[in-house]
């Protein structure tokens, strides 16, 4: 067979040919050690650092920036709620995602379309949310206050509440990723065959079990995936907090992404914002490592 | 009860941007009235007009759409050459640096900062479009990667084996035979990428120092963080800016709602 | 072999996404350039007594283009100005729009300042990130190029404020061209009807806003959502009560406790202004729900414009009312300095002189009241005016008090910001906030 032979001469050939291989890579390599990897590094090494540009020069100080976060509120408190944010998030997103989901699987007049809607929360800017629904949460001129007026009477100072402000945060980030929850799920529920369906209802299975026997053991390992993916990428956001409460009231929405850019940005203190963000390292870390021992547990492939 | 569901589903995810459009087409002393206006009374375009005289808004716009369209290429090139160095070429080791790729996902951008700042001040990177791009693509990079990689490797190999037997250098075969095959997924991911660049807020805030670099996302958190500025949010101009900056989103999610379905779900679910 | 062209895939899309940025940059770069010559062009033929600049052209090397970043509103206030100083000079200036905020600036400029580069020539610089400038040896001393005339204009209560936050280590480094104060706006009509005077101490603020509480009218309100919003209004209140506010202090605990009793334990103020901005604390005084409240002189334009709501008495000014240190709002604001490393530092420095001027400060502040302060030269033109009329008051009843300093302001402001609001919205104890704060402030260093 040529081709067999041809191919085989090329793969050889490409395989000891790192040049071409390094090449290849290149930019993408590049890029990632370049904006990644090398600030990921020297992030560490900053954080045994004083350094504020204004105040030159830099010095090392050893432990001293860690010891400051151990005793700052505002570092504890963001530690607390980045994760209380982020673990509550995805466990709504997961459940709201999965209800999207069996609903877009069922066939209705219009489906495309409401598929098509259920894109546009994830398409439009995170900011574009948070500063829209901070003016629906406002506690006198807000929509959603007048609509609770009117049903059941009363108004929430959503955005002073210490709880009202994290509820709103959280209804608000939930609103925003649920949509492309919903979509991975839908595809892991087109991807089940129906015959196993079929062969429940054979069985007289009913639609509930069908869906806690057949349906969830079959996507376990699309919601693991999806669900590690939140979380991390959730770790890591910012422009919610940022454009909607600032953090406030005092520190009660606050998260780790948001405090190191204010740390960092506004007040210059690069040292101690370079400790700040080795806590999320941390948080991320383990994040990801009870992620990785979910994985094998449901047996995903990357 | 499906039907009821279904109308609850798009109220919850409709109503919001009804609100900000509404809000927009309202005249500023209009929209702090108690109880709030459900419907146009007063339509005015006032407020886009003031957004325009009060900021750079095409410079913005501009900005965010030469920022955004730079990235998306960038990043699918870049990613599409790997792609092709993982899936086809299978070396020792392919599959750890695919691993490793995927798994940068999770170092979060926020925590690099400080050493990006230093670097691009030192390098003169700062208020470039080159920098902002070459930010932004690296961003979106390993999830280009996730998606790519196990796409080329579905593909069958046979066509590609019979170019490199009629005689088809690299190049050649990339031009006419491999961007052609994958162009539904390399498209997908250039809409994609387009979308999470023209979203993004963190790297432009602290790399588009200056006027002339700033993107919409940017002017926008600008007007809704600074109180001090002009005295308060002007929720006016904000839901304004919210709908310039919402339109091309909706235009191209509309146009393209199947491939970005295809795109986004192929990560999690093969 | 074959790895050769396939980098040039790579760097043919690189070069493609360069060109493109390059093209739009030099686009940028041609239009902003193209928008000065024009607005010049009719200048020249209509000066034609001006003969040095119109005949120097010849020798056009000695032409410079400054770059002078301010705000955008007060743009058109500056162009005349500039204009006779270009007419003078024979140089051009470039109007830039400049960060609105302290903070901003910090962020925009430090990093080219930290690498001996400077974008402008002039600045409009805040009070919030000009210290830390000059601490930083990134500003050019003033004390030789402003003349003492033009130092002789500003009062005598504005010394201690320009060695403080104007100078460091004896060095004059910015001029003044702001005057912000926190006035007390009420409602002279609801006053006036009920015969009653505006409140004069803390005690009477409380009892008066009782008398006027009757949700959703309240007797006093103040904006204080972060970031910011709730050092103004702690930083006011300790001017009243005598505290140091960075030091958190004893009196700064009472001014502390003040804020809290007057939302929690009098209820005269409501708890939503801890989510309220300036724009809503406006709103809600112009929907007839407060008797009396502190605002910036901003308002008094924005009530004056509400031709709706606004007639005479509806908002006017009283004096503020005296806490154990007396009546007293601390004052701040923006002034022009220039930087080390201008790239024209002499004539910008010529400039700076200029613009700062007993001949052109009431220009200015004729063009745009964000430049009227009480200087001598202004007062003696605007003196009898609307707003100059309560600044010239203030200023007699030594009510201006200095805006507290630490060399880390914009940090130390934020701990402020952030103990407040725990304290206010009960998530600690006051023994709790000023101990947060004293730990906070000595970590700055």
């Amino acid at each position: 067979m040529p081709a067999r032979a041809a191919r085989f001469r090329l793969t050889q050939r490409m395989r000891r040919n790192a040049t071409l291989i390094g090449l290849l890579l290149l930019p993408a390599i590049g890029l990632r050690l370049f904006t990644a990897v090398y600030p990921f590094f020297n992030t560490i090494w900053l954080s045994f650092h004083d350094w504020n540009p204004a105040f030159p020069p830099q010095q090392f100080v050893g432990l001293k920036n860690f010891q400051a976060l151990t005793r700052d509120i505002a570092v504890t408190s963001s530690i607390s709620f980045t994760i209380l944010f982020v673990v509550v998030s995805t466990l709504l997103e997961i459940a709201l995602g999965m209800a999207i989901a069996l609903i877009l699987n069922r066939a209705f007049f219009g489906r495309g379309a409401v598929r098509a809607v259920n894109l546009i929360p994830w398409a439009i800017p995170m900011v574009v949310a948070a500063v829209g629904f901070r003016w629906m949460y406002d506690t006198q001129y807000g929509i959603i206050n007048d609509l609770l007026h009117r049903t059941i009477g009363v108004k929430v100072p959503w955005l002073v509440d210490f709880w009202g402000a994290r509820a709103a945060v959280i209804a608000t980030n939930v609103w925003k990723s649920t949509p492309f929850v919903g979509l991975v799920l839908l595809a892991a529920l087109q991807g089940i065959p129906q015959d196993l369906y079929e062969a429940g209802r054979v069985d007289g299975t009913n639609r509930i079990s069908a869906f806690f026997y057949i349906t969830l053991p079959l996507i376990m390992p699309q919601i693991v995936t999806i669900g590690l993916f939140m979380v991390v990428w959730q770790l890591a956001a910012f422009d919610l907090v940022f454009a909607m409460t600032g953090g406030g009231p005092g520190f009660a929405t606050q998260v780790l992404a948001y405090r190191i850019y204010q740390v960092a940005f506004m007040a210059l203190n690069f040292g101690y914002a370079s400790a700040i963000s080795m806590v999320l390292f941390v948080v991320v870390g383990v994040a990801s490592v009870i992620g990785l021992a979910l994985f094998r547990k449901v047996e995903v492939s990357l | 009860m499906l039907t009821a569901a279904v109308l609850a589903f798009l109220f919850v995810v409709l109503f919001p941007f009804y609100w900000i459009v509404l809000s927009s087409f309202t005249p500023k002393y209009e929209l702090f009235t108690i109880p709030p206006r459900y419907w146009f009374s007063n339509f005015t375009l006032e407020n886009y007009q003031v957004l325009a005289e009060s900021i750079p808004l095409a410079r913005y716009f501009v900005n965010s759409l030469l920022f955004a369209a730079g990235s998306s290429v960038v990043s699918v090139a870049a990613a599409f050459l790997a792609s092709y160095a993982l899936a086809r070429i299978q070396f020792r080791g392919a599959n750890v640096v695919f691993i490793v790729f995927v798994m940068s996902l999770a170092l979060p951008q926020v925590g690099g900062l400080v050493p990006l700042f230093e670097l691009f001040k030192n390098t003169n990177l700062i208020n470039t479009y080159h920098g902002l791009v070459m930010l932004m693509s690296s961003l979106v990079l390993p999830f280009t990667i996730w998606i790519l990689v196990p796409f080329l490797r579905q593909i069958p190999y046979e066509i590609e084996e019979a170019a490199i037997i009629d005689g088809a250098r690299l190049p050649q075969l990339f031009w006419f035979i491999t961007l052609p095959i994958m162009r539904p997924a390399l498209v997908t991911m250039l809409i994609i990428n387009f979308i999470i660049a023209w979203n993004e807020l963190i790297y432009p805030l602290v790399f588009a120092t200056s006027g002339s670099n700033k993107t919409l996302s940017v002017g926008l958190v600008e007007l809704a963080v600074q109180p001090t500025a002009g005295g308060g949010r002007p929720w006016d101009l904000l839901s304004a800016m919210s709908v310039v900056m919402i339109v091309p989103i909706l235009v191209l999610v509309l146009f393209f709602q199947r491939l970005i379905v295809s795109g986004l779900t192929r990560g999690a679910v093969k | 072999m074959k790895s050769k062209p396939v980098t040039r895939i790579s760097r043919r899309q690189f070069l493609k996404a360069a060109g493109l940025a390059a093209g739009s940059l030099s686009m940028g770069v041609g239009l902003s350039a193209c928008a000065v010559p024009p607005a010049r062009v009719p200048q020249q033929p209509a000066q034609p007594a001006a003969p040095s600049p119109t005949q120097a052209p010849a020798a056009d090397t000695g032409r410079k283009t400054l770059v002078l970043a301010i705000q955008g509103f007060a743009h058109d206030a500056m162009k005349p100005v500039l204009a006779k100083w270009e007419e003078r000079t024979g140089h051009k200036v470039t109007l830039e729009s400049g960060p609105v905020t302290g903070n901003e600036m910090i962020t925009k400029y430090a990093p080219a300042f930290q690498s001996g580069v400077s974008p402008v020539d002039v600045m409009s610089d805040a009070d919030d990130s000009g210290p830390a400038f000059y601490r930083a040896g990134w500003m050019e001393p003033l004390d030789e190029v402003i003349p003492q005339e033009t130092w002789d204009d500003f009062p005598e209560s504005f010394k201690q404020q320009i060695e403080v936050w104007h100078s460091f280590e004896g060095k004059r480094y910015r001029v003044p061209h702001e005057f912000a104060i926190g006035y007390t706006f009420y409602r002279k009509d609801w006053f006036d009807e009920r015969k009653i005077e505006p409140p004069k101490t803390w005690d009477e603020v409380v009892a008066i806003g009782k008398e006027f509480t009757n949700p959703p009218v309240f007797g006093t309100m103040e904006a204080l959502i972060k970031p910011g919003l709730a050092f103004v209004y702690m930083a006011y209140l300790a001017a009243q009560s005598g505290g140091n506010l960075f030091a958190f202090d004893d009196a700064t605990a009472k001014a502390f406790q003040f804020a809290y009793d007057l939302i929690h334990t009098h209820k005269i103020m409501p708890e939503t202004t801890l989510s309220m901005d300036y724009t809503q604390q406006n709103e809600e005084y112009m929907k007839d729900h407060v008797a009396f409240m502190r605002q910036w002189p901003f308002f008094w334009d924005v009530a004056r414009g509400n031709k709706d709501w606004y007639k005479e008495g509806r908002a006017e000014i009283a004096l503020p009312p005296a806490g154990p240190a007396g009546a007293k709002s601390w004052w701040g604001g923006w002034g022009f300095s220039v930087p080390k490393f201008a790239p024209n530092k002499p004539e910008a420095l010529d400039l700076i002189a200029f613009i700062t001027n007993n001949e052109n400060a009431p220009i200015l502040a004729k063009g745009q009241s964000w430049f009227v302060m009480p200087r001598k030269s202004i007062m003696a033109v605007m003196g009898n005016e609307g707003l100059a009329v309560h600044m010239q008051r203030y200023a007699e009843a030594n009510v201006p008090s200095p805006r507290p300093f630490h060399p880390k302001v914009a940090e130390a402001q934020s701990v402020v910001d952030d103990v407040a609001t725990l304290y206010l919205t009960k998530q600690i104890s006051l023994a709790e906030a000023m101990q947060q704060g004293k730990e906070r402030i000595a970590a700055l260093g």
